[in-house]
């Protein structure tokens, strides 16, 4: 058995052992079942297994966890709220964002990590953002304008 | 009658709920409880005999369930179709290698790194023999071959060529390289496997056929047919990639062989190893016109490169040569091509199917035409475009519905506006465009011939109502469209309707779901099926309202069966349902459609593209496309513009940036760090509309949809960038350095 440590994800605190080098994707996934977060490429290209390490979207497949204990971590599971859906998450939907919807949640983490920092960025800003995740289905288009109007929706909201 | 309240309305994607909350489970998703891990060792050289496998040191190993070899394989040895099973579940020791990444032994294990462990630990030992690589030698060259023989061959002859040569008065020759494309999906090629509460053996995974699977399962592991379940779960995109085998094969092996579950997950440099590509194809044209631009003949010969395993290169191999001469009426046609087996990757099917390959010549060749002739491109295309109710070159399909591909285009290039002015001193800029008259399969089925496709409605007491099809969904919106119809079929809201697809324990046979004909043949199966338990509503009805035996055209709406427009007097579906079910009436109904036209054509796109390349960097990037096509009745816009879109940038990176390097069967692209698929920084501003000319048997009108935007997208861009450098790029990906090459030797 490996030495005990202590992972916060989605505001949660989960007590866990290492096996040793493993990577932050592995444990979400394999451990946590959390499962959203998505393994595409484990080389850091894809950007399915994006999650928002203490404000910063980063690769989970690229993190081993021990960088990770004491961070924050926010996976796809922890953006819903009670009230509902998270206005990037309806946007998506409603937009048509997704279609095998496999690289859906990690590009989700990355617009959700730019409207953290910038709330109403620029058409320049949400590609430069996203460029780290590759969708091969529904072309680019469509996300950019879910991740507008779920800036504009978040700003409405104040 | 119908009600078209909700076709064409923009639907949100059923699934895209639980997709975006993270709860989708795809093939890698899936476990169970003392589930082992799989790997496959895999051969490190693209040509030889196996003369040694030692896996004692691996089987040894603690912690190792099992490891399997060819000799443990209780059923048929090789798997693969339509052509015939000719690839190795696992090469057996004497036998030969045909491509790098052949599967020679499993190793299981209930902990990951104990199974990828215990590959390290696998001996292997072999006679190399020299990689046949060279396609364009094997079709020409007797003495240099892999298998004396084709894995394709297309010929067509119409008219008299030399007749049409007298004619001419230009004759432009030209030769062609279209290349490797690799699907690169999201999520690879994954799979479970387990022995069910009955004893059946289960396989979960993503695929184009869930039945396809259950027979070469069943072939494999020598038992029946009925002690296979096979099940497909949402998949991670496929655009084709997915339709053979990949893990199914060797984690059922597993499970018979073990009793326990199994799970086996590619890793992406497997996948990208492994799995078919994109055929690469050699073509070498001729085409003679007159002065004024009418075509007098037009002659090809192509070579693809189909590697090791025979797939479906026969039909890919047809299907380029039927789209050789487009939407052209050309009076003196040959046209002849094959598929030819080297140690390179597998060629397959790929959105498209080979009719992008078949496109890519003859657009080029008309730019270059109209060029030779002083022509306006646009005009020399309208002036050959074929006509209503003529039956074009190669493929024969009646032309049954009005030809808007002249529309298609001039549309295509309005979006684009004027050509903008280059950004800087040193960029230039260029419009480039392209049509096509794609074919979609309506019926065919490559394992079993003519395809059938089934499906199952039932309404319950209640009023709501299920519906069991075969489709896959993977990510093209098809459970959501199967969905509308039956809404707009019986006047269910959507949240009353339950589909249950692709589990072959459940739901009726599919022709697979491969050339744009998901919509199309399960819409039909679906239509057939609600009218026909409609029709028994109606009876009842008409007994409600005093009319019986008259049977009055009634409107289903709202949940209500109505007796006419007004929507006055109703009785509820419920109503109708319980008093169906209190009479003993069947409350179900199955439909089975096969179209014995097998092809449909008639569905014709175009596309325009403004090009920009930086002559100090060699980088080209798509300022912007215009993407128009008429697919019929569009049954749900939002779904629609989805394809278009991500059908456009597929082709994106096709025509610049998606370079596979092979060398000697060996490649060399195995990472998205070395392949590169473009990105949100890559992607222009894309204009899509679609021509709403209904076909004569889609439902609703419906035609295909989804792989059209290949067909012509890569081309368009070439065009676009020949015109932009006044050069005539014949070879794509046109990546910066083979622009430099190309325009400095």
């Amino acid at each position: 058995m490996g030495e005990q440590y202590v992972l916060k994800v989605n505001g949660k605190e989960y007590a866990l052992r290492t096996g040793g080098g493993q990577m932050l994707a592995d444990v979400l996934r394999d451990e946590l079942h959390l499962i959203g977060t998505k393994k595409g490429c484990c080389q850091g290209e894809c950007g399915a297994c994006t999650v928002i390490l203490d404000g910063k979207a980063v690769n989970s497949c690229m993190i081993p966890v021990a960088k990770a204990v004491g961070a924050d971590i926010l996976t796809i599971e922890g953006l819903q709220t009670e009230d509902g859906l998270h206005p990037l998450q309806k946007a998506f939907i409603e937009e048509g964002a997704v279609q095998c919807g496999f690289c859906t949640p990690g590009m989700i983490m990355s617009a959700k990590a730019l409207l953290d920092e910038e709330a109403n960025p620029t058409s320049a800003q949400i590609q430069e953002a996203l460029s780290g995740n590759i969708c091969r289905c529904t072309g680019y288009v469509k996300i950019e304008k879910a991740v507008q109007k779920a800036s504009e929706e978040l700003r409405k909201e104040g | 009658m119908k009600n078209l309240d909700l076709i064409g309305k923009k639907i949100w994607k059923l699934d895209g709920e639980e997709g975006i909350q993270g709860q989708t489970r795809y093939g890698t998703d899936l476990s169970m409880s003392g589930m082992l891990y799989v790997k496959a060792y895999r051969a490190r050289i693209p040509h030889g005999k196996l003369l040694r496998l030692d896996v004692s040191k691996a089987a040894a190993l603690d912690g190792v369930s099992c490891v399997l070899t060819a000799k443990d394989i209780p059923g048929e040895k090789k798997f693969g179709f339509p052509a015939g099973a000719d690839q190795p579940v696992l090469v057996e020791v004497g036998g030969t290698i045909l491509m790098k990444g052949d599967a020679l032994a499993l190793v299981a294990s209930p902990s990951l790194s104990v199974a990828e462990k215990a590959l390290s630990l696998i001996e292997a030992e072999y006679e190399q023999y020299e990689a046949i690589d060279d396609y364009e030698r094997v079709a020409n060259d007797s003495s240099y071959f892999l298998k004396n023989e084709c894995s394709g061959e297309y010929s067509y002859e119409r008219g008299d060529l030399s007749k049409g040569q007298a004619e001419a008065d230009v004759i432009l020759e030209g030769s062609y390289e279209v290349p490797i494309q690799e699907h690169a999906y999201m999520e690879t090629e994954s799979g479970l496997s387990y022995y069910d509460s009955k004893g059946i053996l289960t396989v979960e995974s993503g695929t184009h056929d869930a039945f396809y699977v259950r027979y070469e399962v069943a072939r494999c592991l020598g038992i029946d047919e009925i002690k296979v379940r096979s099940i497909v779960p949402l998949v991670g995109g496929t655009y084709g990639g997915k339709q053979q085998c990949s893990t199914q094969l060797h984690i059922a092996l597993v499970t018979q062989k073990t009793g326990l579950p199994a799970k086996m997950v590619w890793s992406r440099r497997e996948s990208m190893l492994v799995s078919h590509k994109r055929h690469p194809a050699k073509i070498h044209m001729r085409m003679g016109a007159t002065k004024d631009g009418a075509i007098t003949f037009l002659e090809s010969n192509y070579v693809m490169d189909g590697g090791p395993y025979s797939t479906c290169s026969s039909g890919v191999c047809y299907w380029m040569g039927t789209h050789s001469a487009g939407p052209y009426n050309i009076p003196n046609v040959s046209i002849n091509g094959k598929a030819v087996y080297t140690n390179n990757t597998v060629g397959a099917a790929f959105r498209g199917f080979g009719g992008p390959q078949g496109v890519f010549p003859l657009e080029r060749h008309m730019d270059k035409m109209a060029r030779e002739l002083n022509m306006d491109a646009q005009q020399l295309r309208a002036k050959n475009y074929i006509r209503e109710k003529d039956q074009p070159a190669c493929n024969g399909v009646l032309i049954d519905t009005r030809v808007t591909v002249g529309e298609a285009l001039e549309k295509a290039i309005e979006k684009l506006g004027p050509l903008p002015q280059p950004s800087t001193p040193h960029a230039k800029v260029g419009r480039g465009y392209a049509v096509a008259m794609p074919l979609h399969d309506v019926s065919s089925d490559p394992v079993w011939g003519m395809g059938g496709t089934g499906a199952h409605v039932e309404i319950f007491r209640d009023g709501s109502i299920e519906v069991r099809s075969g489709t896959c969904e993977f990510g093209s919106g098809l459970d959501t469209v199967q969905k509308l119809i039956i809404s707009n079929e019986f006047g269910v809201p959507m949240e009353r309707i339950h589909l249950i697809t692709s589990d072959t324990y459940w739901t009726p046979k599919v022709g697979r779901c491969v050339g744009s004909k998901g919509a199309y043949a399960s819409g039909q199966a679906l239509l057939m099926a609600s009218q026909e338990l409609k029709e028994r509503l109606a009876t009842i009805a008409a007994v409600h309202f005093g009319t019986y035996p008259v049977i009055a055209p009634l409107v289903f709406a709202n949940e209500r069966i109505y007796t006419n427009q007004q929507k006055r007097d109703y009785m509820t579906l419920a109503e109708a349902a319980d008093f169906a079910y209190r009479q003993g009436m069947n409350l179900a109904a199955d439909s089975w459609y096969v179209n014995p036209n097998r092809l449909n054509g008639n569905a014709f796109c175009a596309m325009a593209a403004d090009v920009e390349v930086d002559m100090l960097s060699y980088e080209t990037k798509v300022l912007r496309c215009g993407y128009v096509h008429d697919a019929g009745t569009i049954i749900n816009p939002l779904a629609a513009i989805g394809q278009a879109v991500g059908g456009v940038t597929q082709s994106i990176g096709y025509a610049l940036t998606e370079k596979w390097v092979i060398e000697k069967g060996e490649s060399k692209t195995l990472s998205f760090h070395d392949y590169t698929i473009p990105t949100s920084v890559d992607t222009p501003h894309i204009e899509v509309e679609f021509i709403e000319e209904p076909s004569t048997d889609g439902p609703y009108g419906a035609k295909g949809l989804s792989e059209h935007p290949s067909y012509v997208g890569a081309v368009a861009i070439v065009n676009a960038v020949s015109n932009a450098l006044d050069t005539e790029f014949d070879v794509f990906p046109l990546t910066p350095d083979k622009l430099y090459t190309y325009l400095h030797g």
